[in-house]
């Protein structure tokens, strides 16, 4: 891409206060995971499929020498594979450093607390663990991720014990 | 105060120029070590460059090393923003001409002490 496309000198502009949260989309959903949760994102990454892996595990990503085990988000939510490319949310949980493949990562995204509000007690059972509540957003709801719930061993006890 | 963010992740580029941005620093964002480089060639130096270790074309140790080679970025302030938090990667930062290291995930505040240490905000 050329310099000129990539680079632009941006002016100042004044925040509001309140919690930084990546924004991510998963089919029609907009999820939310908290920015300082987040190590790194990978665009595009070329995923290595597991046989007999559990329904959640996206492939096997090489990250910086290591394997990764990447969780899919469309498969947790029983959503049709991605059409195109996706992106990788590299996180460390108990057992190591695990990816989750999201359709695409957005902006950054200032949410109060005055605005969160729990799961619905109508939830479906399996997007109640998976789900930390909402953010109530002027243009809709930012469904909340805790990436700890989304750990592939944490997974793996969550749906064994369902 | 300018800078300059080198990232190949869009996402991290705007969120360190948010945080940045709070603290009333002009931003400008390159997508890779090539572009950053490139860039800083055609509009002359920033008072700081931020700088991803892991991307592609040019990484940002590759970077670091090829802007402490040309005098006319001297008193630019390096800061090498990445998840190796091994002390030899830091180790080899720091040679190659980084002024500090920051390991994501940070926040704000993080990064505001690494700006301070290196002289460019007040404590």
């Amino acid at each position: 891409m050329p310099v000129a496309a990539s680079v632009a000198l941006e002016t100042i502009t004044q925040t509001e206060t309140g919690i930084e949260m990546c924004s991510v989309r998963v089919g029609e959903t907009l999820f939310g995971i908290p920015v300082m949760s987040i190590l790194e994102i990978l665009g595009a990454p070329a995923t290595h499929s597991v046989p007999l892996a559990p329904f959640y595990i996206g492939g096997l990503v090489h990250y910086r020498g290591e394997v990764l085990t990447a969780v899919s988000m469309r498969r947790l939510l029983e959503l049709p594979p991605a059409s195109g490319v996706q992106d990788i949310l590299v996180f460390e949980g108990a057992g190591g450093y695990f990816g989750l493949l999201v359709d695409a990562v957005s902006e950054v995204l200032m949410v109060s607390p005055a605005d969160y509000e729990q799961n619905p007690s109508t939830l479906h059972d399996r997007k109640k663990v998976l789900f930390a509540g909402a953010y109530k957003l002027k243009s809709g709801l930012l469904v909340m991720l805790d990436p700890d719930r989304l750990e592939p061993m944490q997974l793996s006890a969550t749906f064994s014990a369902h | 105060m300018r800078a300059l963010i080198v990232d190949d992740s869009g996402f991290i580029r705007d969120y360190v120029r948010s945080l940045l941005e709070q603290i009333g620093v002009m931003c400008a964002g390159a997508m890779n070590g090539r572009d950053g480089l490139d860039h800083l060639h055609e509009a002359g130096a920033y008072d700081m460059l931020l700088v991803d270790w892991n991307m592609p074309v040019m990484n940002g140790l590759e970077m670091v090393k090829a802007v402490r080679q040309d005098r006319r970025f001297d008193a630019m302030k390096i800061l090498m923003v990445t998840t190796e938090a091994e002390n030899n990667f830091i180790e080899a930062a720091l040679n190659a001409g980084a002024d500090e290291y920051l390991v994501k995930p940070f926040d704000a505040k993080g990064l505001e002490n690494k700006l301070q240490m290196v002289g460019l905000v007040d404590g």
